[in-house]
């Protein structure tokens, strides 16, 4: 198992309800589950999506997760046109 | 628009003057550069009678296009020495191209001690004295503008402005009357000062509408312009929603935010100073606070705010992301009222926030201030309003600040202090910060788009490819929305949707009757960079001076750990073959 810490900004903010941004929403993950795994798995729709930075570095849906990371998604804030 | 105005200070007399052909093609930053590089001497005194405040509208400014409220003030930087452009929106630059102003020069010096004020209506510019004017905070002086002469737009300058310090900006009303816009960088609220003029009133009352050639295919493409603005995503949903602090939390996330003066590129609290902050604050408290607001009619991105205090009234408008960084983070404090306070702060004694707050943070270093205590800086920028030795020398900006107190660790180049971002891991806007012809400047050419925002590109933030390209095609493409009266934040989408860029020319052409293209775009900023890289290189700049300040060379910055990276002769690279 790898123990993640996940952060949802704007308007993604309401799926992860109670979310203290300062500490991180802390869950426990399969090791090696990928950003599209762990959206499916808090309930974050995938194409409401747009950035996902992992310990500071931009990754796509494909990143394999590790025990220690730190995972940020945002909607379009960034990046990209409808 | 065809009237340029000279106001001579010295003579205190006005001259109106057709606009030369050689300049008709001109307008906002190419017609400033211009007439910068053109009529003041490089080595000039910058708050001396050689220097002039030269006011430009933007080429579609007063037309219906979309986001066309900006205008350009330009002259020689009393901080920087180097030429500056200084681009702001607010309510003034509609009613300038209505009273079909092209440009309007201020020269020269008055002889005696007293203020004046500036008036322009469509029968001209009239020199007045400014009477009790002189010495108000820039919201009594708005206040009492707009009870004298109604909703006119009214440009002005705080104390810092008529005491000559060089980090007074000029202030542009917005359409609320209040004083929050800024042509904040580079301290052309000096230079105002020193020729004495402490406001200028615009009123257009009994204008017409900006002429336009073709009005039908004006208002197609002015159409299509919109539409792109609408569907693109940071301009139709994340700036209208959360303001230009929605880069807060992305930034920090990205490991660039800096924090404490540079130490470090993420800051625990920043979710408490973030644009979902200020958006879930101005909700709850109501009264007059606003999530989404205009800072000039007709602009469709909406990312202003009306930031209100406990009770609900207006405390600050707007509060923006380079701000809750520079008062904020760089500080370590992290309570949104304390900034906001601190914010109005600057706004009234007229004041750059950015640069308040790296030299705010400079201060910290010296033991003036502490870390985190929003009280002790708030304390710091009284001494500014109240025009205390300390205070001068605070209004000075960081670099000076630095030196007085023997600091090394400031955060400039060419005497202008770094915004929101660490170019040790921003690098692209790093290129910028280092090689722009206005110093630490990030709305030069701003990479933090293609480094974090991946938008009009992907160009990874922590490594050195790319950087030197990215961020020069960003200083041109600058340079040429800066000429249009077009909110910079239109390049955002346009940068993905081209036929933006299209949409653009075929307004410009529709009032005009030019026939521009889409390629001419790079070649309109290109010049307007060779005219700005020129005026430096008159005034004594070198290759020397685009270097950013040693520290970022040798210290690692966490959680990354990345010095800057970039060496000299890549720097070099930037304006090598332009």
């Amino acid at each position: 198992m790898a123990d993640i810490e996940v952060r949802a900004y704007a308007t993604l903010i309401k799926y992860l309800p109670g979310l203290d941004l300062k500490e991180g929403k802390k869950i426990s993950v399969k090791e090696g589950l990928t950003i599209q795994g762990l959206l499916n798995q808090i309930g974050i729709p995938e194409k409401e999506t747009k950035i996902i930075i992992v310990n500071g570095v931009h990754v796509d849906l494909s990143y394999l997760l590790k025990n220690g990371d730190r995972v940020a998604i945002f909607p379009p804030v960034a990046g990209g046109a409808k | 628009m065809d009237k340029i105005y000279r106001v001579n200070m010295t003579e205190l007399k006005v001259r109106e003057e057709k606009c030369p052909s050689k300049y008709a093609a001109l307008g906002g930053r190419g017609l400033t550069s211009t007439i910068v590089n053109d009529e003041i001497p490089a080595t000039c005194h910058p708050l001396g009678a050689h220097n002039k405040l030269i006011l430009a509208p933007g080429l579609l400014s007063g037309t219906s296009a979309a986001c066309s409220g900006r205008m350009s003030f330009g002259g020689k930087s009393p901080l920087t020495g180097t030429i500056k452009e200084s681009n702001v929106g607010g309510i003034a630059s509609q009613k300038l191209a209505k009273n079909n102003v092209k440009a309007i020069i201020i020269e020269g010096i008055p002889k005696d001690d007293k203020f004046y004020i500036l008036e322009v209506t469509k029968d001209g510019v009239k020199i007045l004295p400014a009477g009790d004017l002189a010495g108000l905070g820039t919201y009594e002086l708005n206040k009492k503008l707009w009870d004298k002469y109604g909703k006119v737009g009214v440009i002005c300058i705080g104390v810092a402005g008529e005491e000559r310090m060089c980090n007074a900006g000029i202030s542009v009303n917005d359409p609320e009357g209040g004083p929050g816009r800024y042509a904040g960088r580079g301290g052309l609220g000096a230079v105002m000062g020193s020729k004495k003029i402490k406001a200028i009133i615009v009123d257009d009352k009994g204008t017409d509408k900006v002429p336009v050639k073709d009005e039908e295919k004006f208002k197609q493409a002015a159409k299509a312009f919109s539409q792109v603005l609408l569907k693109h995503a940071v301009t139709g949903q994340a700036l209208p929603n959360f303001g230009t602090a929605v880069l807060v939390n992305i930034v920090n996330e990205a490991g660039g935010f800096p924090t404490k003066n540079f130490r470090r590129g993420r800051f625990d609290t920043a979710a408490n100073i973030s644009g979902e902050k200020i958006a879930e604050v101005a909700k709850a408290r109501g009264g007059e606070g606003k999530a989404v607001h205009v800072c000039h009619p007709g602009c469709i991105i909406r990312c202003s705010n009306i930031y209100p205090d406990k009770s609900g009234k207006a405390l600050v408008a707007p509060l923006e992301y380079e701000t809750v960084w520079s008062l904020g983070g760089n500080l370590e404090v992290d309570d949104l009222d304390k900034v906001a306070y601190m914010n109005r702060l600057c706004n009234d004694i007229g004041l750059d926030t950015i640069e308040a707050g790296v030299t705010l943070a400079v201060a910290a270093e010296a033991g003036l201030a502490k870390w985190g205590d929003g009280d002790s800086f708030i304390k710091l920028l009284e001494e500014v309003g109240k025009k205390t030795p300390l205070g001068r020398v605070l209004g000075q900006g960081a670099t000076v600040t630095g030196r007085v107190f023997g600091i090394t660790r400031v955060p400039a180049c060419k005497g202008q202090g770094f915004p929101a971002y660490d170019p040790r891991t921003v690098k692209g806007v790093g290129v910028t910060y280092a090689t722009s012809t206005m110093g630490g400047d990030h709305t030069a050419g701003y990479a933090v788009l293609q480094n974090i925002l991946k938008v009009g590109g992907d160009v990874n933030p922590l490594k050195t490819e790319g950087q030197v390209d990215v961020s020069r095609t960003m200083q041109i493409a600058t340079a040429t929305v800066d000429c249009t009266g077009l909110c910079l934040f239109v390049a955002i989408a346009c940068l993905d949707l081209p036929e933006g860029l299209q949409a653009i020319i075929d307004m410009i052409n529709a009032e005009y009757g030019t026939t521009l293209k889409v390629d001419d775009i790079a070649k309109i900023g290109t010049q307007v960079m060779k005219t700005e890289l020129e005026f430096n290189k008159k005034a004594g700049f070198t290759r020397a001076d685009d270097r950013l300040p040693e520290f970022f060379d040798e210290e690692k910055c966490p959680p990354h750990n990345l010095t800057f990276e970039i060496k000299p002769e890549e720097l070099d690279k930037v304006w090598a073959n332009i």
